[in-house]
């Protein structure tokens, strides 16, 4: 019973990727759509950090400035 | 000197200095609001770089849908810009020439207006021409989008006009004109990315 359970399971990993889509964004193979993946996870990687450290400069110079009056 | 006396000693130090805000309360919490915004409009504007790239044969707009009046919004663009400047003057003469100040505030209200109505004419014609928000991708992008920079812009504009109330009676704070014009800032700087995004 244990034998046949897992000899199903080896089964359905052999045949279930070929079924399912593994990855969720590997459905389209077009250059053009891999670089504006490519382009928007770049982008919303940076923005945030790009922002945060946009303010930290800001706060910075605002502190120096005040320092110097 | 008794035994029982004691001898106290006091250490006269200056007075301690005290330091301005870096940042007035408002602004800092506009900033992280904006934060926030700044991420919802990265994410939908991704989200149509994307879309836009599956579609089969680059045919952007789809077969059926109208063109965006991308000469007319360019108009408009230069009215929001424009607003957006006379507001840095008016800002920078809030301090030393209220009158003035006034003046340009209202100048930039009205700028703002300009742009926020010829958006709304432009709404009318395209929804007349059959882009609605379900009629495709194309659409729901462009309503979705371009409608909530003009909800952000009728908010903004509305914190404008309560300014220039409270300016007119002499009550409006440095820190409350900040808070005010930073989130103006954040429409107008926004606009032109969603302009290119959309629009072109």
């Amino acid at each position: 019973m244990r034998t046949s359970v897992v000899l199903l399971a080896l089964v359905l990993l052999l045949v279930l990727p070929d079924v399912v889509l593994a990855c969720p964004v590997c459905f389209d193979a077009s250059d053009e759509n891999r670089q504006a993946f490519l382009a928007t996870t770049v982008f919303l990687s940076l923005l945030p950090l790009g922002m945060v450290a946009g303010v930290g400069l800001w706060i910075r110079k605002r502190s120096k400035e005040l320092d110097e009056d | 000197m008794s035994a029982d006396t004691i001898a106290l000693t006091f250490e006269v130090r200056p007075p301690p200095t005290v330091r301005p805000k870096l940042i007035a309360d408002g602004v800092m919490g506009m900033l992280v609001f904006i934060f926030t915004e700044v991420m919802m409009f990265a994410g939908l504007v991704s989200a149509h770089t994307i879309v836009r790239s599956q579609v089969a044969g680059g045919m952007w707009p789809p077969y059926g849908q109208p063109r965006l009046p991308v000469g007319e919004t360019a108009g408009n663009t230069a009215a929001l810009l424009a607003s957006g400047v006379v507001l840095v003057f008016a800002y920078r003469a809030f301090r030393t020439e209220p009158a003035r100040a006034r003046l340009l505030l209202m100048v930039s209200i009205v700028l703002g207006s300009f742009f926020v109505g010829s958006q709304g004419v432009e709404w009318v014609a395209l929804l007349g021409e059959g882009l609605t928000l379900t009629s495709s991708t194309y659409g729901s992008f462009f309503y979705v989008i371009v409608g909530g920079h003009a909800l952000h812009a009728v908010v903004a504009l509305g914190a404008m006009v309560w300014a220039w109330m409270r300016m007119t009676k002499d009550r409006l704070t440095a820190a409350e004109l900040a808070t005010v014009s930073t989130f103006w800032y954040f429409v107008v700087l926004v606009w032109p990315v969603l302009y290119l995004k959309v629009y072109l």
